[in-house]
């Protein structure tokens, strides 16, 4: 019973701590570039890095809401429990700071830009979302295991819990994160061409979400090897 | 609300300066042009180097300068421009025959001597200015203008005004013109690519799609309410358009937390709970992106038939033939799935099958959609530890309140953010590409000029 519940807080450190630690880099690097370009007059352009900030900091309430789910959950943890905890949070936690990082790195191409033209922060917000994506997917594979093991929902606990196929799973999402860090570079040149002329917009859109389809195909295998499992 | 309307004229306006401010006057009356931005911008002779042919020529000058390592002022003034140009130019050409291996390509010079024809532009404003003496300082006002603008404009402005106009450029830019209930959706439209002259005015669909998918991530009556009052009075005091599609959202919000979670407070059931069952969201998550990019295509079809672009129309057929299969799979029909199958492939052979390598985006696209249960259970999780945390304070009244608007801002401000801008994500990206078929250039509204050039 005690390791179940040392598997608990291993989870929620897991899922809090990996992708906070992304999100307060991304931010630095954001804040640091903003500070640089702030000026007095401009009150616009600090809502605008305030926002792409924000943006930043979402895999890591991803990362806090899986986290609370498995602290705040009742009952004591069956030892498969605890083990698809710890999964889920390295599912949320490694794709999240990965994601951190990419739209770190986007945000501060985008935050030049609107610099430059301020017309360009909605669209620039969109290639700053992309890599998000994938922390998305983190969150969605990890929440469909919380649901496998009844530690949301009010589906049942199954008797017999396939701890390695979740296992599987969870690397397969963990190596998705990588594919985050390809969607930014690809988004910071989509935003380089942006600002070049506005008119590229769709064509730049398009390229950049390319990357983002491996990492739907690996959210489809998972989500078959979950069906596979008795999870779905 | 009308279909596409294609902007023919380019025009040009030189006045007075001591006359701007009337003129500025008639054209806010008319409409022309949004109030803020003439008080925001009045103030001097003004050149905008980016409505020239859509291309910032200024920057490319600017790029070019720094790869030859010349510094610059981040103004130029039009006298240098001219003579700066040129001494790029020669410089680059002088370094190249030395066997210089910058970074500047043939099509980085074209743009650059393009900027000469910019430089030949503003001079012919100024012979026009020059034949009248008195025209000491003038303002230029340009952009497109359809034919009923410039017959406005032509009622309205005087004899020390002259206005050029240029007959239909080969990409002429387009606008949507909505009506007065359906333009609470144009910062959307303006959001996406440029629509195609002919094809149909969709931005009602795609208005009501951006409501639906925002109340689904964002369903919660106190955020909604909150998103609702807060903007419904910054539409009120500043007649922005995004405040009035603020306050939509908001709507939409409160709508799907009547139905996803009820109300207790005013003993309302909640009429499809899904969260207590993730599973059931993603089901109707992946059922509304199942019709959803069904709509899309049909859409697609239908403008890429408006202008003549049948293969293209094919292969939106095709993708709705697959949807079809996977409906004949779930009904175990082995004649749905057949049939389908074949049409499917001959429509992709009529199409091109190089359009083969977009078909994985059939499927990326679809499972795009579950962000919706993502992002909806992370909001429907944040606010209930919010609601727990504050279950504290339920016995001191104004703490409580208090409490609760202070949590419910920070939960709007954060999750509100990546609520909107996902719900963007979908609509232009995933749903954008199947139902809107872009390719013209986008429409610039006649308008007061922003870089101030000294001559």
């Amino acid at each position: 019973m005690i390791e179940s519940e040392l598997l608990r807080i291993l989870a929620a450190v897991l899922s809090i701590g990996i992708p906070g630690v992304g999100s307060a880099y991304a931010m630095q690097r954001i804040g640091e570039l903003s500070e640089s370009l702030l000026e007095k007059e401009e009150k616009g352009f600090f809502t605008n890095s305030l926002i792409f900030s924000v943006l930043a900091e979402t895999p890591a309430i991803y990362g806090l809401l899986v986290g609370l789910i498995v602290l705040v959950s009742s009952g004591s943890f069956a030892e498969a429990q605890g083990i698809v905890a710890v999964l889920a949070s390295i599912a949320v936690a490694i794709p999240g700071a990965a994601a951190a990082y990419a739209i770190g790195l986007v945000s501060q191409a985008a935050l030049v830009a609107v610099k430059e033209n301020r017309r360009l922060f909605g669209k620039s917000l969109i290639f700053a979302a992309l890599p998000e994506a994938i922390a998305i997917y983190g969150l969605i594979v990890a929440l469909l295991f919380l649901n496998g093991v009844g530690i949301i929902g009010t589906g049942t606990t199954p008797s017999i819990v396939n701890v390695e196929k979740v296992a599987l799973a969870t690397l397969v999402t963990a190596l998705s994160g990588l594919v985050a860090i390809f969607i930014g570079r690809v988004a910071v040149s989509g935003i380089k061409s942006l600002a070049k002329d506005e008119g590229t917009f769709g064509q730049s859109l398009i390229i950049a979400v390319l990357p983002e389809s491996i990492a739907l195909y690996i959210l489809i295998t998972v989500l078959l090897i979950l069906t596979n499992s008795g999870f779905i | 609300m009308k279909l596409m309307v294609k902007g023919v004229y380019r025009v040009a306006l030189i006045c007075k300066k001591e006359k701007l401010k009337d003129i500025a006057k008639k054209l806010i009356k008319e409409e022309v042009y949004e109030p803020k931005k003439v008080e925001k911008e009045y103030g001097g002779p003004y050149v905008d180097s980016s409505l020239i042919k859509g291309i910032g020529y200024e920057n490319h000058i600017r790029e070019a300068l720094q790869k030859i390592g010349r510094k610059v002022n981040i103004a130029f003034k039009f006298d240098e421009m001219e003579s700066i140009i040129i001494e790029v130019v020669e410089k680059i050409e002088r370094l190249k025959k030395e066997g210089w291996k910058g970074k500047i390509d043939d099509v980085e010079m074209a743009k650059i001597w393009a900027s000469l024809e910019y430089i030949e532009y503003l001079k012919l404003v100024k012979k026009v200015m020059d034949k009248d003496e008195k025209l000491d300082s003038f303002v230029l006002l340009e952009g497109w203008s359809d034919a009923r603008g410039i017959e406005v404009l032509r009622g309205m402005l005087g004899k020390d005004i002259q206005v050029f106009e240029h007959i239909e450029d080969s990409r002429a830019p387009t606008k949507v013109e909505n009506g007065n209930y359906w333009s609470v959706f144009d910062p959307l439209i303006e959001l996406y690519p440029p629509f195609k002259y002919g094809t149909i005015n969709i931005s009602p669909i795609i208005g009501l799609s951006f409501l639906f998918i925002f109340g689904m991530m964002f369903a919660n009556i106190v955020d909604g309410t909150i998103v609702f009052l807060i903007t419904s009075v910054l539409f009120t005091r500043k007649k922005d358009k995004m405040y009035a599609l603020g306050a939509l959202m908001g709507l939409s919000s409160v709508a799907f937390g009547l139905v996803f979670e009820g109300c207790t407070l005013c003993g309302i059931q909640p009429f499809y709970p899904v969260f207590e069952e993730p599973i059931k969201f993603l089901v109707l998550v992946m059922g509304f992106a199942f019709i959803h990019q069904i709509i899309g295509n049909i859409l697609g079809i239908a403008n890429n038939l408006a202008i003549g672009e049948r293969k293209d129309a094919a292969f939106r057929a095709m993708s709705v033939l697959i949807y079809v299969i996977a409906v004949g799979y779930v009904l175990g029909s082995e004649a749905l799935m057949v049939g389908s199958g074949i049409l499917a492939l001959l429509l992709l052979l009529y199409s091109g099958l190089e359009k083969a390598t977009e078909m994985p985006h059939i499927l990326s696209h679809f499972i795009s959609y579950a962000r919706i249960f993502a992002i909806g259970i992370s909001h429907y999780t944040i606010v209930s530890v919010v609601g727990g945390l504050l279950q504290t304070f339920l016995g001191n009244g104004v703490v409580f309140i208090g409490s609760l608007l202070f949590a419910h801002f920070i939960v709007i401000f954060i999750e509100g953010i990546i609520a909107f801008v996902h719900t963007l994500r979908l609509c232009i990206l995933e749903f954008g590409t199947k139902a809107v078929v872009s390719g013209d250039a986008s429409f610039t509204p006649i308008r007061f000029n922003k870089k101030h050039i000294e001559w």
